[in-house]
């Protein structure tokens, strides 16, 4: 059991990031496409922690299949446009695309649980708004290394709080989810030392797919975890704050180290979050 | 005219007959038992309770192939003796109780089996999906409370099993769990 948890929920996602990391290296203007592919990937996760898909699906956690299917054809799509989106549309996309299927899945719940559908739209609005902040900028100073170290760190923190809320399999697929990021950036980062200043931004279309499945599997724990801490999951939440700051101003620190501390300055309230959750 | 009255009181006397054939009665919720176990990754039984039951019961005891029972059980209130163990129980990987608050057994067939003993085939549904399965019950004893003749009380246990992962309960195997869960229920029930 343990090893099948280990394999299925850090390895092989591991594993696939590392490939995603490639197809983004080396597609080219294909690039794009990384967002419909992250998707998939996070589909084959979802496949291989819980089973193949019901269909018709009867529970919540069964729509989340046919969701990221759903959401890979749709950035499949996005990734063919060539212009990078602007401010307002990046913040639409992210908040329809992750909330439109967070009240598919868990409508009972929302309609029954007042403070449960706050947390919920509270925390779309928040990643919308992360979206518009994250986009690209001609004021930006920074070559997007913060955005995915801090996605990467609020998917653990969603993980764990997952686990202490009692939801076991929603915490593997964010784990799944935290592994195959966290390839993705070990990758880039190595292409980032080899001299490739943007390696560490996947680029402005898998971007907002990475906002939208974090923000997604955010809501699903808020909604279907039967104790999920609250003030944990709007901790794990803020280091997209801190990634929005990092993309303005960061600290001047030698080339190598700057990825290495909008990393642990991201972490910081993840870590927060953890506590709050274990502890609580 | 005479005929016109006796044959008009017989026919309401056999149209009323099967309705007074069947007392209903009501499940008392602070007697009755819905317990299960199942394999804990062969090393023992793991076992748990409902602590929230209720449902009616129409017994014809003259015909017991006409008698009925809908139970309705909170999948919340699940207790396996151990609050963060039941907190996982009650979540999508098993009970998904936010979602599907109610474990309902339905009989649609019944088969008498002894003087006291019978099949009860019923429709099952458990987060959402309905199978049928077919419990061994043992009608105990009908009696009046002692300290209160006014009100009736009657009796059943039983017993049945059915395969969770059939009912969508597909993370059982993951955790080592069944796949076959074993019902224990004792009811007690009020005659209305």
């Amino acid at each position: 059991m343990i090893a099948d948890l280990i394999l299925w929920t850090v390895l092989v996602p591991l594993a696939l990031g590392l490939a995603l990391g490639l197809f983004s290296r080396h597609a080219g203007e294909r690039r794009a496409l990384g967002g419909g592919l992250l998707f998939v990937l996070a589909l084959l996760a979802v496949v291989a922690i819980e089973g193949m898909p019901v269909f018709p699906p009867v529970a919540g956690k069964q729509k989340l299949p046919f969701v990221l299917a759903g959401l890979a054809v749709l950035f499949f799509l996005l990734g063919h446009v060539r212009r990078p989106a602007g401010r307002l549309p990046a913040a639409a996309t992210v908040l329809l695309a992750a909330a439109v299927p967070a009240v598919w899945i868990g409508y009972r719940i929302l309609s029954a649980a007042p403070v449960k559908a706050f947390l919920v739209f509270g925390l779309l609005f928040f990643f919308a708004l992360a979206a518009a902040l994250l986009s690209p900028s001609p004021r930006s100073r920074a070559q997007g290394q913060a955005p995915l170290a801090a996605l990467l760190f609020a998917l653990i923190a969603t993980a764990v709080v997952s686990v202490t809320g009692g939801y076991i399999g929603m915490a593997q697929v964010c784990g799944a989810a935290a592994a195959a990021t966290g390839g993705w950036l070990l990758l880039s980062y190595v292409a980032y030392l080899g001299g490739d200043d943007a390696a560490m931004h996947p680029g402005p279309q898998p971007l907002l797919a990475w906002l939208v499945l974090t923000a997604l599997l955010m809501a699903v724990t808020a909604l279907l975890a039967p104790s999920a801490n609250p003030v944990a999951l709007v901790l794990a939440a803020l280091p997209l704050a801190l990634a929005a700051w990092l993309e303005r101003r960061g600290p001047d620190l030698p080339r190598a180290l700057q990825p290495v501390a909008a990393g642990a300055i991201c972490a910081v309230p993840a870590l927060a979050a953890i506590l709050v959750s274990v502890l609580a | 005219m005479k005929f016109t009255l006796l044959a008009g009181a017989l026919s309401a006397l056999v149209l009323a007959s099967p309705a007074l054939a069947a007392d209903s009665y009501d499940i008392d919720p602070t007697h009755a038992w819905v317990s299960f176990k199942t394999n804990h990754a062969g090393w023992s039984n793991a076992h748990g309770i409902f602590k929230t039951v209720s449902g009616s019961i129409s017994f014809d005891k003259d015909d017991v192939t006409k008698s009925s029972v809908e139970i309705t059980i909170d999948a919340g209130s699940i207790d396996t003796n151990d609050a963060k163990r039941d907190e996982h129980l009650k979540s999508p990987d098993f009970l998904n109780a936010a979602e599907f608050p109610a474990i309902t057994f339905k009989s649609t067939a019944i088969e008498k089996t002894g003087d006291k003993t019978a099949k009860v085939t019923g429709d099952l549904t458990v987060v959402g999906t309905t199978k049928p399965v077919t419990l061994d019950v043992t009608f105990n004893s009908e009696a009046s409370l002692p300290w209160d003749a006014s009100v009736v009380k009657t009796g059943f246990s039983a017993t049945g099993s059915f395969s969770g992962p059939d009912f969508g309960l597909a993370k059982m195997t993951e955790f080592g769990l069944g796949p076959d869960i074993k019902l224990d229920i004792d009811v007690e029930a009020v005659k209305k």
